[in-house]
């Protein structure tokens, strides 16, 4: 069970939670080699420095020196286990992306005008049981544009998160964020979420 | 003249949403509600703008460099609210305003 | 649609104006740094639209580096208020 290979395959079956842990930091030491990651980096960063220069070739003295710098970081930076990321599963996150930061930012407008200020502000717990990394990066960034929600703080295990209206369903809105990400980067739904 | 409207609404909308950033950053009570105004409202205001003046750009550059900008932004406002708000309860904790 | 991007630019300037208030007032540091922020990204949004309606590509460029300093400003100000509280 805990040769790395089979859980390279991202598509964990539902595991109880400590082995769970377990294979997540047996994952958290395996980095992927590091040079696929610095030339995708590399291309990237020519291709912005290009458009934003019109690929003009004097521009080039400034771009090759920040573009190589910019890429190199990779190799400073932690390394992180990289996730595979599925495209029809993006497509949908983009669109749950797109509806949830529109409805949020009506309603946290409403609020605003309202001449009453409804608003009952508190903190609410809630379990992260997304793998560490970029799928919890990417949920914690998210809850701040849902609808009435702020990811404030991360501790152990758990994300703070400060709700403009504290007897709003937050299980039922972070929940649905969770498929989402899940759906992203192509991890089947987890039996542990539902706790 | 149908894409100029389409631009000229969205802009319009995009102006509410920050004139609603700014409403609750003033009247909402404390850091962290203000917080929602700001990441909220502002973040969508500033892409509504963004979206309706990509419809008026005029080459692929000057598209790219909107999007480009929108994505900073989007991208850093809410890793600034999460940064801002876990800045502001460590200060609660430690009994300092 | 000069005179349209003319009232957007002065309605967002006074949007700006009036969140300097919460700057006066504070009472929090973080409460000074966020209307700041909120500057930031009006003033992204401006640039936008004036480079269009004064056709000046180049504020476009301007906007760039608007929008990438304001997130360095936020994180350096946290490093070192934090540092200061604890």
């Amino acid at each position: 069970m805990l040769d790395p290979v089979s859980f390279s395959e991202a598509s964990p079956a539902p595991v109880p939670a400590q082995v769970r842990a377990l294979q997540l930091q047996e994952r958290a030491c395996k980095p992927p080699p590091r040079w696929p990651r610095f030339f995708i980096t590399l291309l990237v960063l020519a291709l912005i420095w290009g458009v934003l220069t019109e690929f003009r070739l004097d521009a080039m003295v400034f771009g090759l020196p920040a573009v190589l710098a910019g890429a190199g970081l990779v190799f400073l930076m932690p390394a992180t286990p990289g996730w595979r990321i599925s495209p029809s599963g993006a497509f949908r996150f983009a669109v749950f992306f797109a509806v949830q930061s529109v409805l949020g930012a009506i309603d946290v407008a409403m609020r605003a005008f309202s001449p009453r200020l409804p608003l009952s502000p508190g903190f609410r717990h809630y379990p992260l049981s997304l793998p560490m990394g970029a799928p919890r990066i990417v949920f914690l960034n998210t809850i701040t544009l849902l609808p009435g929600t702020l990811s404030a703080e991360v501790e152990a295990d758990e994300v703070i998160v400060h709700m403009l209206d504290t007897q709003a369903d937050l299980a039922a809105s972070l929940g649905a964020l969770e498929v989402r990400v899940a759906d992203l980067f192509s991890l089947s739904p987890q039996s542990e979420n539902s706790k | 003249m149908m894409l100029d409207l389409i631009a000229a609404s969205l802009v319009v909308f995009g102006t509410v949403f920050f004139i609603a950033g700014t409403v609750g950053l003033l009247r909402f009570p404390d850091i962290y509600c203000r917080l929602h105004a700001l990441t909220k409202a502002d973040g969508l205001g500033l892409a509504l703008v963004a979206l309706g003046m990509t419809l008026k750009a005029e080459s692929f550059g000057e598209v790219f460099r909107i999007v480009l900008i929108w994505f900073f932004v989007a991208l850093a406002s809410a890793t600034c609210g999460h940064l801002i708000a876990a800045y502001a309860r460590q200060a609660d904790r430690e009994g300092k305003a | 649609m000069t005179t349209f991007f003319g009232i957007i630019v002065v309605t967002l300037l006074v949007s700006i104006l009036t969140g300097l208030i919460r700057v006066h007032r504070g009472p929090r540091p973080a409460d000074r740094m966020m209307a700041a922020q909120l500057v930031g990204s009006a003033a992204v949004a401006i640039l936008l639209i004036l480079s269009r309606a004064m056709d000046m590509p180049a504020l476009l460029d301007v906007a760039v580096v608007f929008a990438l300093l304001a997130a360095v400003a936020v994180v350096g100000f946290v490093v070192l208020a934090s540092r200061k509280v604890s």
